[in-house]
């Protein structure tokens, strides 16, 4: 039911995030490498998200199949969860059609949080080339929201939002990962082998 | 998490998977779109599930009335509704008051709402499954006739055979309601278990033989010294019930397509089926079929006949002369039996009949082929080549009757959209 690919994107945050700086670069390509490919440090997204959303959204259509990884440091005048929301929602538009791309972008601090099942605060999203799709089935048009302001709306709709336990930092520091896998290229090796567990 | 949707919309089932998915990556959901699928049956309850997601409405069809019917059963799993209608509409207190669990948006979706309310009922249903499991009526409902077989629900008994009884069953495991075959203990001199090794070969014909118009068998085993083998179970019925109101020309065709092409799958596996007829026939859905009872199968090259020698089994109306007579049979015996099916489908009416089954044989053996009527002549050269008395004047093969009757029906299907 679920696609391994998320849970892969999931996991190698929840790994990286757990990690000082200086060692996630390694720990990302040793996870690229039990997955057979690659992985590839981008750096700082200087601009804000929603520019950040289209260079990310390009280097993923455009790079070749694995991970490429970036930080980020948005000092929104709005906190919480508002920044990604604009993040994730341009990057959902352009990704949209494109079945092989998936863009997880998360909060983190010198105290992250769990992220993912069974948390209870939005502290993250996980979009990709369906979830546009996904909003529409849920009933929203995606223009409409969005000039109404209810971006969060729409990625809770088509469930791209990541739930924390509500204990990071209120450091405005980020973590973006971006996946260019074809479907079901991952299921039958798991999320599990490819982080070397 | 295991979960049963009830939606028609495969798109809001995806929708909703999504969101189940996030937060349980392994959780199973299993569709019921209500169009295709049909009614629930009375006697399922859903014990194999945490939870039954239930939509508001399909096209020709209301959530809120299948709630009341659902709900309303003993036992039944929890059922979260999926309500169109904003939150604290009258719509949403009618659905509490008839007996969800919970109610939540059906598009909309609110994903924690959705994930406590799965969340809560899995947590009830567990603790009422784990309370039931001790009661004394569950020790009873695991009661098949002098077997007591776990995991298995009795619903009802539906048929007592000479070699085994048929019930109604609930499988936890398959979350669905199953046909459940059960022996009584029955062992010969030697100590074999003669009934076992019938439902074992019935088994392995169904795992060689992948071909989606053969019955689904779910498990083989033994309890309390019983043989029991869980299969599909067709609420439906089987081809005699569909026959009932007759058939048209066109859907005859379909059907009988549909079984050479089944047979075509059997025969190249090396195995024959032997007993043909309506009651082996069932229906998946009313144009789609599956073969069953393979209680009479023989694969043509095993050495070891399970039916004992000099008796003959099977159906005398379905019965192709040579097998009537005891005579070495290869699998053009079971096109001559999808003959009689085609003929007794077009024409609602068996081609031999007597009053004793010998004569019935003779008549195979030796009465004029039957004939169409006048509207249905240009069928006849199809059945007289899967009725011929000679079996090398049939095809040759099901692939090559399936090619024929594809061929009668397509024709058959141009002619009566031209006119």
């Amino acid at each position: 039911m679920s696609d391994p690919r998320r849970q892969l994107l999931l996991e190698l945050y929840t790994r990286l995030v757990l990690l000082p700086s200086a060692e996630q670069p390694a720990a990302a390509a040793l996870c690229a490498e039990n997955a057979g490919t690659s992985a590839r440090w981008q750096g700082v997204l200087e601009e804000p998200p929603h520019e950040s959303a289209v260079r990310i959204a390009h280097s993923l259509g455009i790079g070749p199949p694995g991970l490429q990884l970036w930080r980020a440091s948005w000092s929104s005048e709005v906190q919480g969860v508002a920044p990604l929301t604009r993040l994730a929602m341009v990057a959902a538009r352009l990704l949209a059609g494109r079945e092989e791309l998936l863009l997880l972008a998360a909060r983190c601090g010198r105290e992250p949080s769990p992220i993912g099942p069974g948390s209870q605060v939005a502290e993250g999203v996980l979009v990709d080339g369906n979830s546009c799709a996904r909003m529409a089935v849920a009933g929203l048009d995606v223009e409409t929201e969005l000039s109404a302001g209810r971006g969060l709306a729409l990625l809770e709709a088509a469930g791209d939002l990541l739930y924390g336990a509500g204990q990071a930092t209120a450091a405005p520091q980020f973590l973006v990962i971006g996946l260019n896998m074809a479907v079901g290229e991952l299921g039958a090796r798991g999320s599990a082998r490819l982080l070397g567990a | 998490m295991r979960l049963l949707l009830i939606e028609e919309d495969p798109q809001l089932c995806a929708l909703i998977g999504h969101h189940v998915s996030c937060r349980w990556p392994e959780a199973l959901i299993s569709a019921h779109p209500p169009t295709r699928s049909g009614v629930i049956p009375d006697e399922f309850l859903a014990q194999g599930y945490d939870a039954v997601l239930l939509a508001q409405h399909w096209p020709g069809g209301e959530g809120l009335d299948w709630l009341h019917q659902l709900a309303g059963r003993k036992g039944f799993a929890p059922v979260i509704f999926l309500a169109d209608a904003e939150p604290g509409s009258r719509l949403q207190e009618s659905a509490m008051s008839w007996g969800a669990f919970a109610v939540t948006g059906r598009k909309r979706i609110a994903h924690r709402e959705l994930i406590a309310a799965i969340e809560s009922a899995s947590l009830r249903q567990r603790r009422a499954l784990a309370d039931w499991r001790v009661s004394a009526q569950a020790l009873e409902s695991h009661r098949f006739g002098d077997a007591r077989i776990p995991g298995y629900r009795r619903a009802r008994l539906l048929a007592r055979g000479s070699t085994s009884h048929l019930y109604l069953a609930e499988s936890e495991k398959a979350g669905a309601l199953v046909a459940l075959k059960v022996t009584p203990s029955q062992r010969d001199e030697s100590g074999a278990d003669r009934s076992f090794e019938r439902f074992l070969q019935e088994y392995q014909i169904s795992e060689r033989v992948q071909h989606p118009d053969i019955v689904r068998l779910y498990e083989l085993g033994v309890a309390d010294d019983h043989a029991y083998l869980a299969m599909e179970y067709f609420p439906l019925g089987d081809l005699r019930r569909r026959m009932t109101p007759g058939l048209s020309p066109l859907e005859a065709l379909e059907i009988a397509e549909q079984l050479a092409e089944v047979l075509a799958a059997i025969h190249a596996a090396g195995i024959l089926h032997r007993d043909l007829k309506p009651g082996n026939v069932m229906m998946r859905t009313a144009h789609q079929v599956a073969l069953i009872d393979f209680g009479l199968a023989k694969q043509a090259a095993l050495e070891l006949d399970l039916t004992d020698k000099g008796l003959i089994f099977g159906t005398p109306h379905y019965m192709s002369p040579e097998q009537g007579h005891g005579r070495v049979v290869d699998e053009r015996t079971d096109l001559y039996s999808l003959g009689i099916l085609l003929y007794e489908m077009l024409t609602a009416r068996k081609p031999y009949v007597a009053d004793n089954p010998m004569t019935v044989l003779y008549l195979h053996a030796n009465a004029p082929l039957p004939q169409l009527p006048e509207p249905l002549m240009e069928l006849q050269p199809v059945l007289e080549r899967l009725l011929a008395k000679s079996p090398g004047d049939r095809f040759a093969d099901a692939a090559a009757a399936a090619a024929a009757i594809g061929a009668a029906r397509r024709s058959w299907l141009e002619r009566i959209s031209g006119s």
